[in-house]
């Protein structure tokens, strides 16, 4: 659903990655972006929705450094010390809290894999996880096509 | 302010040629009913039907539940920026059909919130198994965007509510009830050594389906303001919220807030109760530091020594009620919170997603993970394939027999987080 936004001329390079796999991997992925220098824009867990009712789960970060060292070929999840351009910065506190207690929440519950669930609901977690990200999508300076 | 709720008894719905209230009867006629909801052209069908008290009826997934009201004196009318204009409410007198609901159904996406059981083991879970509904079965327009669909659901519940009441202006009250709301600087000299309490009134907002207005403005596009109690009697906050039917604040709730009527109950003898802080649950961290800090801010211009703070919803909504709880005590306020839990199918988990010392007065409305077997009914209002789908359900809820195994997640203001409930527990 991200297609559906377009960067404005101030914002700043976006990056944008699928993980396969189910939320968890997502939440996990996230983490990994934490703790080489990248912050959460928003609270990585859904309001009313659990790991067992959204199969999807969209992250938003940002990160100061001039170069995170990635690109869109790369998985975030890569060894980042072998890129002699990545710029390390130390792990936010409040993000990396933020995200070990939304992983300690999809750990203990079943999470729900795409793979597990109906066309028709498909479209439609996957319609309620754009709407959800659209507020920090339009405060990081992304506007709705 | 001055408001009194002029309250007309309703015991039994019937349908009929004129719309009115007579001997406790209100009868519809639904023909008149219909053609006014479908003047919205978003609308393909429009169905009704009828629930009361201890039939054999389950209602899912019930959207919204509205009690129906209209003004009788004072300015503005019912529903702000929905169905009144953008004036001021909460003073004069107002018209109140109560002992019945309007409840909205149908399909907007899945999953979806919530049951209603009229009779068996899920009635005492839901107070609107005690109420008589009018039940509203809505179908939009298959070729209209789903921000579309949910405005018209949401109006359509509301243009019922207030048609309804509008049709009953001429009956006579079964009783009224009266609430003040002086200016502040009376508030603050009154009941000198009482403690001043505020309410935190906490709305959710996080996007669609997930949404509450004020005044018809998104409450996420709001920053924390202060409101007269009667204002939200006579519909200031709506509900846009249709995920998990268990803790959302629908409109009949926000009507009949148990919080601000318990804090004018105890008004005068126990506390001064000055005012009420509506605040929302953004998404991003930013919002959430600025919406927390701006809240908080006004309880301290109040000068209060303790505030009450409800939570809407779970999830990341958690984290905006630690924010409210720590703020506040660190300025010195006494908080006490109202929230539900998350704690597993055997309690013992962690309740919340998040927590902090200062939380320490705590009140749950109780374990949504609770499961329940609910039996057949002989009649079914909406889509009972909802199930497998619906909020609090899981694949394989609904059994070959028609009975559902759900969490108590899925039934209607179960563990709602305002007290909205018939069940509760004592210590004694």
């Amino acid at each position: 659903m991200q297609a559906n936004f377009t960067a404005g001329a101030d914002t700043p390079k976006q990056i944008c990655f699928f993980c396969d796999g189910d939320a968890l991997q997502v939440l996990v992925a996230a983490r990994d972006l934490i703790h080489m220098g990248w912050k959460l824009v928003h609270h990585p867990l859904y309001g009313n929705y659990r790991p067992h009712q959204q199969p999807y789960r969209s992250i938003l970060l940002q990160r100061e450094a001039e170069n995170s060292g990635l690109s869109h070929e790369q998985n975030p999840t890569q060894d980042q010390s072998l890129n002699p351009a990545y710029q390390c910065l130390a792990p936010d506190p409040a993000s990396l809290q933020l995200i070990e207690a939304a992983l300690d929440v999809y750990r203990a519950d079943r999470v729900l894999n795409p793979q597990q669930v109906p066309d028709v609901m498909l479209r439609d977690c996957s319609q309620l996880d754009y709407e959800l990200m659209r507020l920090p999508l339009e405060q990081a300076g992304w506007e709705a096509a | 302010m001055n408001l009194e709720l002029h309250k007309v008894a309703v015991r039994q719905l019937a349908f009929g040629a004129k719309t009115g209230v007579s001997n406790g009867v209100l009868t519809v006629n639904k023909e008149e009913l219909k053609a006014l909801l479908l003047k919205d052209d978003r609308l393909a069908a429009v169905e009704f039907d009828l629930a009361h008290p201890g039939d054999s009826t389950r209602i899912m997934p019930v959207k919204d539940a509205i009690e129906p009201r209209c003004k009788l004196e004072g300015q503005g009318e019912v529903f702000p920026g929905f169905i009144g204009p953008v004036e001021s409410v909460g003073s004069g007198k107002t018209l109140v059909l109560e002992g019945m609901a309007v409840l909205t159904t149908g399909r907007l996406v899945a999953p979806q919130e919530g049951i209603v059981d009229m009779t068996g083991p899920g009635a005492p879970y839901t107070p609107f198994s005690q109420t008589c509904n009018l039940v509203v079965v809505l179908t939009p327009r298959e070729d209209i965007k789903l921000h579309h669909a949910e405005e018209t659901c949401r109006m359509a519940g509301l243009k019922t509510a207030h048609y309804l009441a509008s049709q009953c202006k001429a009956a006579k009250a079964d009783h009224t009830e009266s609430y003040d709301f002086p200016p502040l600087t009376q508030a603050m000299q009154a009941y000198p050594g009482l403690p001043k309490v505020a309410y935190v009134y906490m709305l959710q907002s996080q996007g669609l389906l997930h949404d509450t207005w004020v005044y018809g403005v998104d409450a996420k596009r709001t920053l924390p303001t202060l409101i007269s109690p009667t204002e939200t009697m006579d519909g200031a906050i709506i509900s846009g919220n249709c995920v998990s039917a268990c803790d959302k604040n629908n409109t009949y709730v926000h009507l009949n807030n148990p919080i601000i009527k318990a804090l004018y109950k105890r008004h005068g003898k126990e506390i001064n109760f000055v005012g009420v802080v509506i605040t929302n649950e953004n998404v991003t961290l930013a919002d959430k530091q600025r919406s927390s800090s701006y809240a908080i801010k006004l309880a301290e211009m109040l000068g209060v020594d303790a505030a009450v703070i409800s939570e809407e919803g779970f999830g990341n909504p958690d984290a905006d009620l630690v924010l409210n709880c720590v703020k506040a005590e660190k300025a010195g306020i006494k908080t006490v919170l109202v929230t539900d839990e998350y704690a597993g199918a055997n309690g013992a988990s962690q309740s919340l997603a998040d927590s902090c010392q200062e939380g320490n007065a705590v009140v749950t409305g109780g374990n949504a993970n609770e499961t329940i077997v609910l039996p057949p009914m002989a009649k079914v209002i909406g889509d009972i394939g909802q199930a497998d789908v619906i909020a609090g359900g899981f694949f394989g809820s609904k059994r070959p027999d028609g009975s559902l195994e759900v969490e108590i997640q899925a039934i209607l203001a179960a563990t709602n987080e305002l007290g909205f409930s018939k069940i509760g527990a004592y210590t004694i």
